[in-house]
């Protein structure tokens, strides 16, 4: 954009002259007696018009108003009788009396309150003052404790879980040391890069020869050391199926055993020892299977 | 002889005696004759600029309050490239304000509007009185900016640069505001020569005065 001449210059349209007549008219000349009052208005202090103050004041009192109107925080309501607790979805409870709840699946999240006593199938929880995750699942109760202190009874047996620990009841029963002694195997598709391992492994594992055997067998090792529990259990029940008598079934079947008790799958920990009892009655590891066969069937 | 600092002149004039003035500002000698020779070197174009740009105010009582502002500020004065330029910024910032206090205290009921605008009234022929008033009216569409531009340069005939100085923005930026304001302006007197043609039933041509 360049500069260009006022309309006054150039002016060529009515409009355009209409512009031009209105500049050209001269501006009126000042008095120059309004120089000395000028110089007498500057003597004095300013002033400003006192009946704008209470309008300014009263524009002020209504915008503080109007804000306060909005921030005002919302009440707080009054504490609530009884337990404050907050239940996950699906989550099965039932609350008996002021201070009690029996907790049959679920997560329960229990706010710093009173007296509180928590029933499950495993357990009786109680606390005072304390803030606490308590989740039921088939297996156990787990306790996460936040804040204050968490009495665990179950029988004769009493824990206490303090601010920042944890407990999972009832405990995994002891794995006997000869039942982790893994066998030594050849191990397959070791020279394939780490992330194609599996893959090598599960081609392997398609054909019906002794290498598939293996190959089934180290994949479930694979997955359990991964720590996907549930595909290396997958892995050798599927190789049960296929070689219910293979020639590493005593090894899969304990490694199942092992790795069920991990995962805190007692009931199905407790079929697969007995099927090995079954499967391999001359196996010197039949004791240590049993002495564990019977520890789950505490549970 | 030695010529009086601001300071000096004002201690011997017994009118200052008391007065209001920022005199810490002054960092060179002005005198007050100095400022009386740009009062009247500008006053007249000054009121009649903000007469254009405020039109419902009063336009004498602006002129004395921005030749105020200049007295409480001496060192300024002389610390400009362009009095001239420096003054018409003071003069924008000084209607603007002035309209926007006006319209506070007329929202308060603190002071009624004038029903008649008045046009500084210097207008010598009935074409100019006439122009002057179709003028104003297309002005009080456009954004205030524009009309600071368009009355700054094309009826107060101040440069490109000294437009650019008072409104506080580069000349680039003037010229394009200018070349907008122009299409808006002159669309606007065309539209009320057309409006005007209908209602009265003459021609374009036979409605000039």
């Amino acid at each position: 954009m360049t500069n260009f001449p006022p309309l006054s210059k150039t002016a060529a349209t009515e409009a355009e002259q209409l512009v031009a007549r209105a500049a050209s008219v001269p501006p009126r000349p000042v008095d120059p007696a309004s120089w000395d009052e000028l110089v007498a208005r500057a003597a004095m202090r300013p002033t400003r018009d006192a009946r704008l103050i209470p309008a300014f004041m009263l524009a002020v009192a209504a915008g503080v108003g109007v804000v306060m109107l909005f921030s005002r925080p919302a009440p707080i309501p009054p504490a609530q009788p009884g337990l404050q607790l907050v239940a996950t979805a699906a989550t099965k409870w039932t609350q008996t009396s002021p201070s009690t709840v029996v907790l049959s699946a679920g997560r329960l999240s229990m706010v710093r309150a009173g007296e509180v006593r928590i029933e499950t199938p495993h357990a009786v929880i109680e606390a005072h003052q304390s803030r606490f995750l308590a989740e039921v699942i088939s297996s156990g109760t787990s306790l996460v404790v936040e804040e204050g202190e968490v009495v665990l009874r179950s029988g004769s047996v009493t824990r206490t879980v303090r601010a920042g620990e944890s407990l999972v009841w009832p405990p995994s029963p002891e794995i006997p040391a000869r039942l982790l002694d893994t066998p030594p195997v050849e191990e397959r598709c070791s020279t394939s890069p780490a992330g194609e391992r599996r893959s090598c492994l599960e081609a392997e594992a398609v054909n019906g020869s002794l290498d598939a055997q293996a190959a089934l067998y180290e994949l479930g090792v694979l997955e359990a050391k991964s720590g996907r529990s549930e595909r290396a259990v997958e892995a050798w029940q599927q190789s049960l199926r296929r070689f219910p008598e293979g020639v590493l079934h005593p090894e899969v079947r304990l490694a199942l055993l092992v790795e069920l008790v991990r995962a805190r799958r007692f009931t199905e920990a407790e079929n697969a020892a007995q099927d090995f009892e079954k499967a391999c009655a001359d196996d010197p590891r039949r004791a240590e299977v049993g002495t564990l066969k019977a520890l789950l069937s505490g549970h | 002889m030695r010529a009086h600092t601001f300071r000096e002149d004002l201690h011997e004039r017994r009118h200052f005696e008391g007065v209001y003035l920022a005199l810490d500002a002054v960092d060179r000698a002005v005198t007050l004759d100095e400022i009386k020779g740009v009062y009247f070197a500008h006053a007249a174009e000054l009121r009649q600029a903000m007469a254009r740009l405020a039109p419902e105010l009063d336009a004498d009582d602006l002129l004395q309050e921005l030749f105020l502002i200049v007295l409480r500020n001496p060192g300024q004065l002389s610390a400009v490239d362009s009095p001239r330029a420096w003054l018409y910024g003071i003069a924008l910032k000084l209607a603007t304000t002035r309209r926007r206090t006006a319209r506070a205290r007329r929202f308060f009921g603190l002071e009624v509007a004038d029903a008649t605008p008045s046009i500084d009234s210097s207008s010598r022929s009935l074409e100019q009185r006439d122009a002057q008033r179709r003028i104003a009216k297309a002005l009080e569409s456009l954004s205030a900016t524009k009309r600071e531009t368009f009355v700054l340069f094309e009826l107060q005939g101040l440069s490109g640069a000294e437009v650019a100085q008072a409104l506080g923005v580069p000349e680039k930026t003037v010229w394009t505001r200018l070349h907008q304001t122009r299409k808006e302006v002159l669309a606007a007197l065309e539209r009320q020569l057309l409006v005007e043609a209908r209602t009265s039933g003459l021609t374009r041509g036979e409605i000039q005065p």
